[in-house]
Order: C-alpha cells, then structure tokens, then sequence
C-alpha cells in the first residue's frame, strides 16, 4: 500500500523537530515554516475527520498551528512534537465541536438506494460509498475514532499514538482492533458488502 | 477458534509490520483456519478503505497564513522577552495609566465637572450673547435676547437621553412664566416638583425660552441623576 502522507518524524537528510524549534527558540522565527509544511496535512486530515468541514478544518489547522507557536517556550522537549500537536489539533476540534450548532448530517440515502449494487457486489458509486464511510467514522465512539484517526489519517504508528494518547501501545492495538471490527459491521450493514 | 495471539498476528499482518519468522507463522495460520482468513479479509478490507478515505481529503497548504498571523506575535514577543524587556513592560505601564486616567475623564462626568458653580465641558462663548455646551450625548446652546426690556435666553438643547431641566429662582416669588417649551421634535415634559422649582424632562431637540430670570437663579441640566450642566444668572464668563 503506497503511503500517501507523511508519517511523524522527519525523514532522512532533513532536519528533525527538535533541531527546529531549538533554533525557533533561539529567535529563527523563519525556520517554524518547516513544521508546518511538516505536519499541516496530517493534521488538517485529523481535524477534517472531525469537524467534517473543510472551511472550518483549514481555520482550526492554522489556529492549531499558531497556537503551537505561542505555546513553544512550554514545550517539553522530552515529548515529540508530533504527539504534542496532534493532542492540541484533537482537543481543539472537539471544543470547536462542543461549540458549533449541531452537526447536520447529509441526507438520508433511500434504502432503495442503497441496495442498488453492482453483479459483483461493488456499492454502487463512490461517492455515496464515501459518505458512508464518512459516517461510519463519525458514528464511532471518540476513543475508537482517534485512534482510528492518528492511524489512517495522521498516519502514526502503534508507538507513535502510544505517545500522543499516553496509552500503553497494547491497549492502542486492541482498540484499534475493535475500531475495525466495529466499522467492519457499519460498512456491511450499509453498503451490503459481498466478500 | 482464534486465540489473541492469533489476532494479534493478523492484525499486524494487516499493518504490515511482521517479521519474516511471524510471516510464515501467518501463512500457516491461514492454512489452518478459515476463520483467520475470514478475519483477515474484514480486517484489510476496513484497513483500505480507511486509507482510501485518508487519500480523498484534498490538500491544503496554510503556511504563508501561518506565518503572516505569527509575525505580528513575533515582534511583541521579541519586545517583551528581549534585553529590553524591563523597558517594554514600563511603557507599557506608563501607556496604561495614561490611558486609564483619559478614558476615566471622558467616561466619567463628575470629573469633568470641575465646580459645581461654574459650567463644565467643552464649554465656550461664542459671542457676546452666545453660549455652547456639547459633550458626548447633550448638545447646549444659550443665546440670550434684549426685547421691550427683558432679557431673554433662548435654550437650544439636544440630549440623545432623557435630560431633566431644573430651573431654581432666587428668591421667594414664582411663576410658571419663566421657562417654558417654545417646541420639540421628541420628548418634552414639565414635572410637578413640590419645592419651587420649575422642571422639564426632555429628550431629541427642545427649545426652551427662559425669560428675565432673577439674578443668582440657576439653571442645571442632570442625565441619570448626575449633573451635566449648570448656569447661573446673569451669566458671567
């Protein structure tokens, strides 16, 4: 599976976070540019997931990122800065969340509709199968749906959303089992899967 | 039926992160269960339809943005955690009084009264028989007449509020004759008061008419309570 996004830490012959927000602290105001072409699509990926807006999740992700400026003389360097600014763009959406007016979710698709599938048992368009995986996400408790979400959408690994969540890593993999298992059940309750 | 050690090695199969050792362990697992391979399928099917949703979400590019609103946080922090520091915070100490104490004068009217004998504001004569008052919600202008003998002072007033008019003769004699609504575009009320004072109560734009006032009465204006203007007779400045 071809890795779409950036997973946390720099790669090679780049320089590493901790080497950047040295050199920020030490008055190099420019360098903070490399953090956020960094991490701003991972993290506009997390917030999107849960504000479903894509306005309103490109306002949070700059909020977050500013946010995290102001906040560097407090950082614990003893911590990775990814896991410090995926928590603050989690915490930051869900306030949003608690916030906003009630989500409006997308019109009911007719169960006519949804029973429409291919002979070979394909849902029927991508888009509608979109939304309802969009949903299923959403449908989720908030501990699955994190991690869920720092998995595929921040694209951490099992140690990586240990650190975020300060969870054990074994306690991550059995939910993220669980998210599976549970969107697993949604998805073939509404798209009629056939395996 | 499958153990945690079983599920654990499929879930990893599905992140892709076993070892050669555990990879043969899960092809030989397969082979035994069809229920680990019912396991795998639902497991990698959640898995690329998760990162199929991840790759959907169209890219953004917020840095220049980023770096527009934190210059600005830049320079105030600079000042205010540079060698400079104990400066910066004395500025702006003194800035914030000077501040205070402006905003409490144009706030505040009683200190803008400086004598309760004498008018206050932006007061001024405009010419021998002319004057004006004007602060933030009353707008005053007093012009004074001579005609078959009697003075008379024409009282302009504009008060965005409701403004009482208190007129106090000196002496013991009354009359209702000595003020008097001349017209109004708003509000204007003549109050019964048990003393023998003659009161209006007005709002918008009120002409008043005082005719021949007696020497040392007084005319005051109030807003909420508190004095706004006051003008003895015969006017001195």
């Amino acid at each position: 599976m071809k890795t779409i996004y950036y997973s946390a830490g720099s790669p090679k012959g780049l320089k590493e976070d901790g080497q950047i927000i040295r050199a920020i602290l030490d008055g190099q105001t420019a360098q903070y540019r490399l953090l956020v072409e960094r991490y701003q699509n991972p993290v506009f990926r997390v917030i999107y997931k849960i504000v479903n807006n894509h306005e309103e999740a490109g306002e949070l992700t700059q909020d977050v990122f500013v946010k995290a400026y102001e906040s560097l003389p407090q950082y614990d360097p003893r911590y990775k800065f990814f896991s410090w600014i995926y928590r603050m763009a989690i915490n930051r959406a869900l306030l949003f969340l608690r916030n906003r007016k009630p989500y409006v979710e997308p019109e009911q698709i007719p169960a006519r509709e949804r029973e429409k599938v291919t002979h070979d048992g394909q849902p029927f368009d991508l888009v509608t199968k979109s939304t309802l995986v969009e949903r299923a996400v959403n449908e989720l408790d908030q501990k699955y749906k994190t991690v869920i979400l720092l998995k595929y959408f921040a694209g951490l690994s099992y140690s990586e959303i240990s650190e975020t969540l300060d969870l054990p890593e074994k306690t991550i993999k059995s939910r993220l089992f669980d998210a599976r298992m549970l969107l697993k059940e949604k998805l073939e309750k509404n798209l009629k899967y056939v395996d | 039926m499958l153990t945690e050690k079983d599920i654990l090695l499929i879930q990893n199969k599905v992140d892709g992160t076993l070892s050669r050792r555990e990879e043969d362990q899960f092809a030989a697992l397969l082979e035994a269960s069809p229920q680990a391979v019912d396991l795998y399928r639902k497991l990698l099917g959640v898995h690329e339809e998760m990162y199929s949703s991840a790759a959907r979400i169209p890219e953004i590019d917020i840095t220049n943005r980023v770096m527009h609103r934190i210059k600005g946080k830049t320079f105030l922090h600079r000042l205010f955690t540079g060698n400079g520091r104990v400066y910066a915070y004395a500025a702006s100490l003194v800035l914030f009084f000077v501040l205070g104490v402006l905003a409490a004068m144009y706030l505040i009217p009683s200190l803008r009264n400086l004598s309760q004998d004498q008018l206050t504001g932006t007061m001024a004569r405009k010419e021998p028989s002319s004057w004006k008052y004007s602060d933030k919600k009353i707008d005053i202008e007093v012009q004074q007449h001579q005609k078959a003998g009697l003075l008379i002072y024409w009282l302009s007033v504009f008060s965005a509020d409701t403004l009482e008019l208190e007129f106090t003769p000196a002496g013991t004699s009354m009359t209702d004759n000595w003020l008097k609504i001349i017209n109004t575009d708003g509000l204007a009320l003549k109050v019964e008061k048990p003393d023998h004072k003659i009161s209006y109560i007005c709002k918008g734009n009120t002409v008043f008419a005082l005719t021949d006032p007696p020497d040392r009465s007084s005319l005051t204006f109030s807003l909420e309570g508190k004095q706004a203007f006051h003008m003895k007779f015969p006017p001195t400045f």
